[in-house]
């Protein structure tokens, strides 16, 4: 009878010894194929992400851009040109305009006989057969500076003869 | 004697350990590669993938530059691009080009019902304009003008080509005495080492473009003329 048990029991812990291997074998071969799997599609990813087919791509472009060299040279000789025309246009001196807005806010009925413009300063003579319309002009004048592009107007003399008035402004440009 | 039994002994132990545990011997087998294979491939793989990745986004942004420039310089309109650069070399000639600045002069004399009594070139000093770093050639020139006839002819000579800068004016009773300068600038020689960009033109080029496009232009050289025939190559001026 004891022996009967015995043998049942081995047979038990054979079976079970067997499950355990069958478990073994399992966990073991679903590592080693996640990591596998993993190591490829790392690979892959990798190579995927790989500078070299960049590279070869950035090749094909440069190359596009040297068979169309004399259009590309075109293109960076207008850019730079516009880029130096549009730094003379905002930098060489518009003492013309600053000159022109002066004569014309005068009356109408005096006359600019003597301009000059040197540095960053100009120099006019405004003539008028009454001293009144001289007045007139010089008040328009002055009561619209100082601006941004002159800083001070200095009437420097005031002179009568026979034929009318004459006043000398001394206009100092910024 | 006593050696030999026990090797007999650890020999007949190693094969029944052989006989008890080789169900186990493929399954650690395998772990052992899957850890050897973590260490070897997996980790370095991984480690390097970040570095990888900013090596490919730089790369990324280096194409994706070339293919803008690319793209641009193939579908460039020729007709524009040449009207551009003939209209661009109009304002800002390439070399001292005395025959489209005596054009101009006249030109802008006529248009401003002035007439010129005489002119003299006074040199090449890049010093007398406002901006220093562009060359200049510089001119005396009186007019048969009044003060305010005077103005308005600097007024349009600022509104024509070649692009000039009024210096200093002297003006009384019927004449008028300017000295100005005009403005060129050769093209720069560009080496195999120097940066340069391709690209759109920006707003402050087109605003150039276009306000110079409403301007008188006296003067219409000959693109293909004006450009340099290799990076190396002087400037043909008169001088």
């Amino acid at each position: 009878m004891y022996a009967d048990i015995n043998l049942a029991i081995k047979k038990d812990s054979h079976a079970l010894q067997r499950e355990q291997v069958k478990k073994i074998r399992l966990i073991s071969f679903s590592i080693l194929f996640l990591v596998a799997f993993a190591s490829i599609l790392i690979f892959l990813i990798n190579l995927r992400f790989s500078v070299n087919s960049i590279r070869r791509d950035q090749d094909k472009a440069i190359q596009k851009i040297t068979d169309n060299n004399q259009t590309a040279a075109r293109i960076f000789l207008v850019n730079s040109r516009f880029s130096d025309i549009d730094f003379i246009l905002k930098n060489r001196k518009k003492n013309n305009q600053t000159l022109g807005k002066i004569i014309s806010l005068d009356s109408g009925s005096t006359q600019v006989t003597e301009l000059s413009l040197a540095e960053n300063k100009a120099t006019l003579s405004l003539f008028a057969t009454s001293l009144s319309d001289l007045n007139d002009s010089l008040n328009a004048i002055l009561s619209s500076y100082p601006t941004k592009e002159v800083s001070d107007i200095l009437m420097k003399s005031l002179r009568a003869d026979a034929t009318g008035f004459t006043v000398k402004l001394e206009v100092i440009l910024r | 004697m006593k050696i030999g039994m026990n090797s007999e002994l650890s020999k007949e132990t190693f094969i029944g350990l052989y006989y008890q545990y080789k169900e186990f011997i493929v399954p650690i087998a395998a772990i052992v590669i899957s850890v050897l294979l973590i260490f070897i491939i997996l980790i370095p793989q991984i480690s390097s993938f970040s570095v990888k990745k900013a090596q490919r986004d730089q790369e990324m942004v280096k194409l994706n530059e070339l293919n803008k420039v690319a793209s641009l310089v193939v579908n460039a309109n020729q007709d524009i691009l040449a009207s551009n650069l003939s209209l661009a070399t109009g304002a800002l000639p390439t070399d001292k080009d005395f025959e489209s600045i005596l054009n101009t002069m006249s030109a802008v004399a006529n248009s401003s019902n002035v007439s010129i009594s005489s002119y003299q070139f006074s040199g090449d000093d890049p010093g007398l304009g406002k901006i220093k770093k562009i060359p200049t050639l510089n001119f005396d020139l009186n007019i048969t003008a009044s003060p305010e006839q005077g103005i308005i002819f600097m007024d349009n000579l600022y509104k024509a080509f070649p692009l000039s800068e009024i210096i200093s004016i002297n003006s009384s009773s019927n004449s008028t005495r300017i000295s100005l300068s005009f403005y060129y600038k050769p093209f720069q020689p560009v080496g195999p080492s120097d940066e340069i960009s391709l690209r759109e033109m920006n707003n402050v080029e087109s605003a150039a473009l276009k306000t110079i496009s409403e301007w008188n232009n006296f003067t219409s050289p000959d693109i293909e003329q004006t450009l340099p025939a290799s990076p190396s190559a002087e400037s043909n001026g008169p001088f």
